[in-house]
């Protein structure tokens, strides 16, 4: 018995290292490597164009830490853009461990394909309407007119206002303005909206200023003020020399937008 | 030798063949089935508030498409009973290692994609439906969340895989006929479901 176990102690211990090294992930070899802010596989962008996205995206981490990536690729390697840029992400770990504040703008140009790839930190400030609404306004016009460099930047320029306080701006254009509810009520339940009303109106005329004739108007369109003109404040001194980047620990759960063009 | 000492050193033998038998047993691999079997159900949770999120969603999505599409009323239809079907299917808490209960949930949510996606097919026929913002914002929203399920999905396929692998291979065998008898390998996501694409509409 103790012979037994101790050829087993043997074997284990000789074992364990290496299963240790078994890969536990399928090969993700495909994948480009994450050279900086700009990763330009499909050579796309000019010198210059490169330079400026890297600047305002570092500048934009030095400010709010969230770390956000643009990759241009040149095949997608017969998978999908989400399930692609999915993996991209998860490769790189873009954002903070824990905080997973990363940002991936992802464009294959052999498969005329766009992605915005969120990290689960940033999935309710950059949520997928709003993924969307840039993708279809900022770069997709853009990009059939052959403009990748205009698309990329503006595309840049437009999540960096999201996640600079601008959210609120785009939630507007964006939201789906909840009224369903009221709208339902309106078609089918309107002697409750009467009784409603008069219950209302019976309340102000007691002459409180009551908190609920407030909150019954749209929440969306008050509270603007965050949107206090800060997309233009980078520049300023930004660390410019250190080109090493590397990816924080952050995670995605496939949170995001994609389009085509 | 002073008995004493003797005893001393049978003691430090015993401490000594215990520390041995604990590093042994690590190397071995004694804690991977019960960390691995912990992280399946945390990615299995993942799935399971994926697919909450979209029975979520849906409720405002078919508001916004009858007021458009009324004459839709069939396909309509069809997806607040597949909503239906897929909400009130039972989620026993051994559902991951109960094949006939991980079956009913998964066919409950391949018809409620079928049908969402059936939606969505016909919604292209109403010019003044797909230029709606409401309607915009729902689409991206659950392209969004049907995205985050095919992620869920695989994340929870892999762990399986990993976990299913350690029941069924030396040295994590050992354990799971020895100190684990009662863990069961967990079911799975057929493969036929992953190839099936998230509905993407073109515009």
């Amino acid at each position: 018995m103790r012979q037994v176990l101790a050829t087993l102690a043997i074997l284990c211990a000789l074992i364990a290292p290496t299963r240790a090294q078994w890969p536990a992930i399928p090969a993700t070899s495909e994948l480009p490597a994450l050279t900086g802010r700009v990763v330009d596989e499909a050579n796309e962008l000019d010198a210059a164009t490169r330079e400026a996205l890297r600047q305002k995206l570092a500048a934009h981490e030095a400010k709010t830490g969230n770390q956000i990536v643009v990759a241009t690729v040149k095949s997608l390697n017969g998978s999908s853009v989400e399930d692609y840029a999915n993996r991209l992400f998860r490769r790189w770990q873009l954002g903070l461990r824990g905080t997973n504040n990363g940002v991936l703008l992802l464009h294959a140009p052999a498969e005329r394909k766009i992605r915005i790839e969120v990290g689960y930190g940033l999935e309710g400030t950059l949520t997928d309407a709003i993924g969307k609404y840039i993708i279809q306004n900022a770069i997709t016009p853009r990009f059939k007119a052959n403009d990748f460099a205009g698309g990329l930047t503006r595309g840049v320029d437009d999540i960096i206002k999201v996640l600079d306080g601008g959210a609120e701006e785009f939630k507007q254009r964006v939201a789906p303005r909840i009224p369903p509810a009221w709208l339902r009520l309106a078609e089918e339940g309107w002697p409750l909206l009467f009784f409603l009303a008069f219950g209302i109106i019976g309340y102000m005329s007691r002459g409180r200023p009551s908190r609920r004739s407030r909150r019954g108007g749209f929440a969306y369109a008050s509270s603007s003020d965050s949107w206090s003109g800060s997309s233009s404040s980078w520049g300023s001194s930004d660390s410019g020399s250190s080109d090493s980047f590397s990816g924080g620990g952050g995670d995605s759960g496939g949170g995001g937008a994609s389009g085509d063009y | 030798m002073n008995p004493f000492f003797a005893r001393l050193f049978g003691a430090g033998r015993f401490a000594l063949l215990a520390v041995l038998l604990g590093v042994t047993l690590a190397g071995c691999g004694v804690n991977n089935i019960p960390t691995q079997e912990e992280a399946a159900k945390a990615k299995w949770s993942q799935v399971l508030n994926q697919y909450q999120r979209r029975a979520d969603l849906i409720p405002n999505l078919v508001e916004t498409v009858k007021g458009y599409a009324k004459q839709e009323a069939q396909v309509l239809e069809a997806v607040v009973a597949a909503r239906a079907r897929a909400t009130s299917v039972q989620v026993p808490a051994d559902i991951v290692t109960n094949p006939e209960a991980f079956k009913k949930f998964q066919e409950a949510q391949s018809q409620l994609s079928a049908s969402l996606g059936r939606l969505l097919a016909i919604s292209e026929n109403y010019p003044d439906l797909k230029s709606n913002q409401n309607f915009l914002a729902l689409q991206s929203q659950l392209e969004g969340t049907e995205n985050r399920i095919a992620v869920a999905r695989r994340d929870y396929i892999e762990a399986v895989q990993a976990y299913n692998t350690e029941l069924r291979t030396f040295p994590g065998m050992i354990w799971a006929n020895t100190l684990y008898k009662s863990n069961k390998p967990m079911e799975t996501f057929t493969i036929a479901e992953e190839t099936k694409r998230p509905p993407q509409v073109k515009f």
